[in-house]
């Protein structure tokens, strides 16, 4: 949306909660019924309850699409040939918690990622199992991570650092 | 190859006036050859295309946009990938197929075919992994 249409999509919007407020004074017959309409529990004039809603819905669609701000997605992008290819940092994210989480000993993780200078650095909070070697889980997921990343996106990963939020409470699995 | 069909289409052109091409169906060709890629999962819509699509029966331009001028077209496709591919591969070869697609359907020329990688799709079973065999 360009930025001179949001004043005018933020003022249609006002001019439908108006509407909406005029039909809801419709609906009351008056400011003074107000309590008592609500406590009468029967409700008359549909089309004004209809009118109200469908202007009370318009407004706040307007306002949030008048108010909401576009902010650029975070993504890694490479040039072709033939244009431009954008990955979406949650779509790295998510490649790299596949690749976390099939690290033995993790039971949960959350990825951050962030791109400088071409590199992709990584910081992997996990759950982790109880009775499990933690620094070799770190050493994994930091394996992983980078071959996994740099095999499917082609990017060099600079860093990966994972930590430890919390040990799981579930005992492991006794049996295989 | 392409040469030809631009030629012909010039051809028509100057013979029995101009020939305009939908966005739309710039984009549905454009959809439908993104799809084809292995790779691809599917493409990514918005709201509008969501809604569309439960109207109609299938959405085929859904996640592409499209710039389509007289002579020339531009692309942007957003994709949903499988996981396991190869993100760069699978890109390029969206690129390379939408663009052949598009050039020897409607003779349009394409400047660019910018593709978005918007999420990886999961198959079912590599959802969740066992805990026990």
């Amino acid at each position: 949306m360009r930025v001179w249409y949001r004043p005018w999509v933020v003022l249609g919007s006002l001019i439908m909660m108006v509407l909406s407020l005029i039909s809801l004074q419709l609906i009351m017959k008056g400011p003074k019924q107000l309590i008592g309409f609500f406590n009468s529990g029967h409700v008359k004039d549909v089309h004004y309850w209809l009118a109200f809603a469908v202007f009370l819905f318009l407004f706040i669609l307007l306002f949030a699409a008048g108010v909401q701000r576009n902010r650029p997605k975070r993504a890694i992008v490479f040039l072709t040939s033939l244009g431009i290819v954008r990955i979406l940092d949650t779509a790295v994210e998510d490649l790299a918690y596949r690749a976390v989480k099939r690290v033995k000993g993790v039971k949960d993780a959350k990825i951050v990622s962030r791109v400088e200078r071409e590199e992709l650095y990584f910081e992997v909070n996990y759950t982790v199992m109880p009775d499990i070697n933690i620094p070799m889980v770190n050493d994994e997921i930091k394996l992983r991570v980078s071959e996994y990343i740099e095999e499917t996106i082609g990017q060099r990963v600079k860093e990966v650092i994972p930590v430890v939020n919390k040990i799981s409470a579930e005992a492991r699995a006794r049996v295989e | 190859m392409a040469g030809l069909i631009m030629e012909k289409y010039e051809h028509e052109r100057g013979d029995s006036g101009a020939i305009r091409i939908a966005n739309e169906v710039v984009g549905i060709i454009a959809g439908i050859a993104a799809s084809e890629i292995k790779g691809v999962a599917g493409m990514s819509g918005g709201v509008v295309d969501g809604i569309a699509e439960l109207l109609k029966k299938k959405n085929m331009s859904k996640g592409v946009k499209v710039e389509v001028g007289e002579k020339e077209a531009a692309v942007d496709l957003y994709v949903i990938i499988e996981y396991g591919a190869k993100v760069p591969d699978v890109a390029f070869a969206v690129q390379e197929n939408v663009k052949r697609a598009i050039e020897s359907m409607t003779g349009l020329r394409v400047v660019e075919v910018n593709v978005h990688i918007q999420g990886v799709d999961f198959k079912p079973e590599e959802a969740e992994e066992p805990r026990v065999r």
